[in-house]
């Protein structure tokens, strides 16, 4: 376990210490980049089905449904997020109000926290504790040593993207309908947890996500009628809201070195909807149009880029009644390395994570 | 009933206003009885219905499960006395549904959809199904604007009895904390008029157990959140005067308030939300022939609709949602009838209604619509041959008081029918329609909170239907056999859906939809008298539906199966008397279905059977019932994730004067 914590914060600071040039030039990948990616699917509202699937990029084997067939039970209903930390691998089922503790390379479950009506949704890593925010406006601390609750804040209800960085913790709160299209990024000082501050950025800040030139960067989802979607760009130097860019509207981002990935979902029919590069040096979009080898997406669920390679995974729920989704693996050109096909208990398949 | 030109018509009115008696057919000298409605089957479009007598022996707590004893019909039920129940016939979803109190349509236009498990069949004379639409040239231009139009047809005083004052009351009890009186009361007060009078009280705390299975798990539960109290009132003043005219005069009350259930989450507690309905309406009906050959009938209604949803949310306050919706509805309409000679008939109906929806939702829209419909029909019919069109004109005018108004519609939309007996001696009919219809948006998918969408248009439904029928009266112990079947095959088209977004208060309502539909619906009906003084009588009915989706070719759900859609279901009814004693059956059969579009083996239901069983006992003015339901305590769900209850039991009495 320390090991590997020391290894992941190893990762991490090679990344703050990546050469900050303008565009990347592709590392062809690495043998031990990741073993395989682990996919997680969201699953429907009130349908039980959220799933985690495994696939291996050397052999090229799928495992779906893993969580299931290894701890011979349900992962719950509306998986929200998933990270690992160190040896182990967290997922939070936001409508089952579960925290799911489990090895990261066996998917064997070692514990479950359950919270109550609390809806948790998004974690966070920090000095071996877990954040977990809530819609109820709670900020669970737990310990990744004991796997218990270590701690109870009390945060802003309808808490979403949360991002721990510089002994601050940032939380984007666009609130709870009825009260949602909150404009508000909340501050915490990590040691106490107490709110140091707040921020303005656009409606509805749920994603967050950091770059190596000390951006916070927010994904607003606008208010759904008057106020359109934005980026909001964050200095974490001083706390200064550098821009609010109501020119990138996107459901999601993927960083990597200077590029975030971003694409808007139309929730019906993507076909026509492109991967969008924006530069994160400039802060200005670079390219319109990140595919280049004629790939088309049904229905955009989510996107990751791998640290160490540059490959953007793209997950496709190919549409919002499918128990099928595929996910394409792209090189930072833009073009189909390859894809891995879930044929089912892949209802809205939503994320994927590296294991190295 | 002998039929000829304009005369049938008037018997047809005539009955209309009357209680439907127990068919008792004329055999050579032998008089037979039997318990199944007296369904015409001359007519050019499928007609099923349920007697009260039926009814009874149904033994159901709502519209919705009697409806479920029609072919065609699919109910979508959440579970419970106070779950959601909704009616969908021949898959064009429950918003093509009409639902007829006494002729005259009850609305939401809130959602659209008709909770039937609200509507209770203690107070009904008799439940038909029309599919497209009724065949009586007197129905207002509103009862043509449906895919299919369920009729609700209330009891009134018996005309067989004697006495001027009727008087029924009767209390039923069962599991789980299930208490149902009710009281019945008719008079009548001279030669031309009667007055009724209905209540009945239904509570329950439903807190039925079930099992989840989760992997190797299994989970004994109980259901929580899941009782209602319910309060219905209903009186009627009815008049028949010397001239055939007639005239209906009917206020109805309704109050609850239920739990809802909500879905069995795993590993979590189910929330606590709440619902409060309360529905008022009054209406008249008054028909009178005027002069020769022609017939006038007026219908009026105002209603109005309260709504409260509570959901505590989360706690301190987060995502406490406490709104009121109240909806108003006035309506009026004209019909008048025109005999031309003894095989033609012209009828024209004019239709108003004026609804407005007002909520305590943030930045509400205060929507308000004006409907205009004008129906023109025309019958043609000999004793062999009928042949029935119509067109209907749809004006629709909207307005609200912020944001966005959809856009005005003027749309008109055909139906052709036709029945023809092809033997002169045989009771073998074949029959068809075409219809083509559409439903409006409802104000919910127009204009909810920013997730509604003014722009969205009508959601067309086009249906063909080509069937036959038969029947025949065998000898006293057969005393009537009847079948119909009908092969149908229907689309639907900007099929309006809500698609969820990136969380669950995030969604878009869109035309999005496309669905093809090929189906068959069959009836077998049967009489028996095999022994003196037992009366037999059975109904069967079996339903074929292929639903496809077939919005997006490439996608994963395309030709796929429509979710909670079984391609084989169907129903059986059976009872037995003798001397005061009767014993029922009644079994319903879904078979698989999938709980997505995307017919995968994740989102497989396995089908299902429940039997239900009762049985009464009739001491002079005293009845004593007892039931079984579910009795092979049967594990289901109709929607993923609703559990349904398991066996139930249950007794009752009554007492009649």
């Amino acid at each position: 376990m320390n090991k590997r914590l020391y290894l992941a914060i190893a990762a991490t600071l090679v990344l703050f210490a990546c050469s900050k040039k303008n565009d990347v030039t592709p590392t062809p990948p690495k043998a031990d980049s990741a073993t395989g990616v682990y996919v997680l699917t969201e699953g429907a509202f009130n349908g039980n089905n959220a799933g985690l699937s495994f696939y291996d990029i050397k052999t090229k084997q799928l495992s779906l449904h893993l969580f299931a067939s290894v701890n011979q039970r349900a992962l719950g209903d509306v998986a929200n997020d998933i990270a690992i930390y160190g040896s182990k691998m967290y997922i939070v089922v936001n409508n089952s109000n579960n925290v799911e503790i489990m090895d990261a390379h066996t998917v064997k479950s070692l514990a479950t926290i359950h919270v109550d009506n609390l809806q948790p949704r998004h974690i966070a890593f920090a000095n071996g504790k877990a954040y977990v925010t809530s819609y109820a406006g709670k900020l669970l601390v737990i310990d990744t040593a004991t796997n218990q609750v270590a701690n109870t804040a009390t945060i802003r209800p309808g808490a979403e993207g949360i991002v721990i960085v510089n002994n601050k913790v940032y939380i984007g709160v666009p609130g709870v309908w009825p009260s949602s299209n909150q404009t508000i990024l909340s501050v915490l000082d990590l040691n106490t947890l107490a709110e140091q501050k707040t921020l303005t950025v656009g409606p509805n800040p749920n994603q967050l996500a950091t770059d190596q030139y000390d951006h916070l960067l927010v994904l607003c989802a606008g208010d759904y009628d008057k106020v359109p979607p934005s980026l909001a760009t964050i200095s974490l130097l001083d706390d200064k809201v550098l821009q609010n860019d109501t020119t990138v509207k996107a459901d999601n981002i993927a960083i990597y070195r200077n590029r975030a990935y971003l694409y808007k979902s139309t929730y019906k029919d993507d076909s026509k909807q492109p991967v969008m590069v924006y530069n994160l040096a400039t802060g200005k979009l670079q390219d319109g149009n990140f595919i280049t080898d004629g790939t088309t997406v049904g229905y955009y669920y989510g996107i990751s880029a791998d640290a160490v390679t540059g490959d953007v995974y793209v997950t496709d729920a190919l549409s919002y009644g499918s128990s099928k989704a595929k996910v394409t693996c792209f090189d930072s050109n833009g073009k189909t390395r390859f894809t891995i096909a879930l044929n089912d208990y892949a209802s809205f398949a939503s994320k994927v994570i590296f294991l190295r | 009933m002998v039929l000829c030109g304009a005369g049938l018509f008037m018997a047809a009115q005539a009955r209309a206003q009357q209680p439907t008696p127990d068919s008792a057919h004329q055999l050579t000298g032998v008089e037979v009885t039997s318990r199944l409605a007296d369904t015409s089957l001359h007519g050019p479009l499928p007609v099923q219905s349920v007697s009260q007598q039926q009814l009874t022996h149904l033994n159901v707590p709502s519209v919705a499960q009697a409806a479920q004893h029609f072919a065609g019909v699919i109910v979508k039920d959440y579970g419970g006395l106070g779950g959601l129940k909704t009616v969908s016939v021949r898959s064009l979803g429950a918003n093509h549904t009409g639902v007829l109190y006494d002729g005259i349509a009850i609305s939401d236009i809130q959602n659209g959809q008709i909770d039937l498990g609200k509507y209770s069949p203690d107070n009904l004379a008799r439940l038909s199904l029309y599919n497209a639409q009724p065949t009586d040239l007197l129905s207002t231009a509103r009862a043509y604007s449906y895919g299919a139009a369920l009729e609700l047809q209330t009891a009134t005083f018996d005309t067989a009895g004697h006495k001027p004052l009727q008087l029924q009351t009767r209390v039923k009890g069962g599991s789980w904390g299930y208490i149902d009186p009710s009281l019945t009361l008719h008079y009548k007060a001279g030669k031309t008029y009667t007055t009724s009078f209905n209540a009945q009280y239904r509570s329950i705390t439903g807190d039925y157990p079930y099992i989840t299975d989760n992997g190797v798990a299994t989970l004994h539960q109980r259901r929580t959140n899941a009782g209602i109290h319910s309060l219905r009132l209903e009186q009627d003043n009815r008049f028949a005067w010397k001239d055939a005219s007639t005239l209906q005069l009917k206020a109805y009350y309704y109050d609850d308030s239920q739990q809802l259930p909500g879905a069995d989450i795993l590993y979590s507690t189910p929330g606590n939300t709440h619902l409060w309905n309360r529905q008022a309406f009054a209406q008249a009906a008054y028909f009178k022939p005027v002069g020769d050959g022609w017939q006038l009938k007026l219908n009026g209604k105002f209603s109005y609709i309260h709504t409260r949803y509570y959901d505590p949310g989360l706690g301190n306050g987060t995502g406490l949602q406490d709104n009121h919706y109240n909806s108003y509805e006035s309506y009026a309409s004209a019909v008048l009838t025109r005999s031309l000679g003894r095989h033609f008939i012209l009828a024209y109906a004019s239709d108003g209604i004026y609804n407005k929806l007002n909520a305590d939702v943030k930045a509400y829209a205060f929507p308000e619509r004006f409907t205009f419909l004008n129906a023109l029909t025309a019958r043609y019919y000999t004793p062999r041959l009928e042949i029935q069109g119509n067109a209907l004109s749809t004006i629709l005018n909207e307005s609200v008081q912020t944001g966005p108004t959809a856009q005005h519609r003027n749309l008109v939309t055909p139906t052709v029918s036709a029945s023809w007996k092809p033997f002169t001696t045989a009771d073998f009919r074949l029959r068809g329609y075409y219809k083509q219809i559409f439903r409006a948006p409802t104000f919910d998918e127009l204009y909810y909170s920013t997730f509604g969408n003014p722009t969205l248009k009508p959601e067309y439904a086009t249906q063909y239907d080509a069937g036959a029928t038969w029947q025949r009266h065998f000898s006293r112990v057969l005393s009537l056999l009847r079948i119909s079947a009908d092969g149908y095959y229907n689309t639907v088209r900007d099929k309006i859906i809500t698609l969820p977004g990136k969380n669950a208060y995030s969604f878009s309502v869109i035309n999005f939809g496309k669905v093809h539909i090929t189906g068959a619906d069959v009836n077998a009906q049967a009489s028996l008298q095999p022994l003196h003084g037992w009366i037999l009588s059975m109904a069967a009915n079996y339903t074929y539906q292929q639903v496809l989706d077939v919005t997006t070719p490439g996608a994963p759900q395309y030709k796929g199966q429509l979710p909670y859609t079984p391609l084989h279901s169907g129903g059986l009814m059976c009872s037995v008397e003798k001397h005061g004693l009767v014993i029922s059956y009644n079994g319903i059969y879904s078979g698989y279905r999938y709980a997505l579009s995307d017919n995968t083996p994740s989102n497989y239901m396995s089908g299902f059977t429940v039997h239900d069983v009762n049985a009464s006992y009739n001491l002079g003015s005293w009845t004593v019932m007892g039931a079984v339901n579910n009795f092979t305590d049967e594990r289901y769900a109709v929607v993923r994730n609703f559990p349904m209850p398991g066996r139930s039991y249950q007794l009752g009495i009554q007492w009649k004067y």
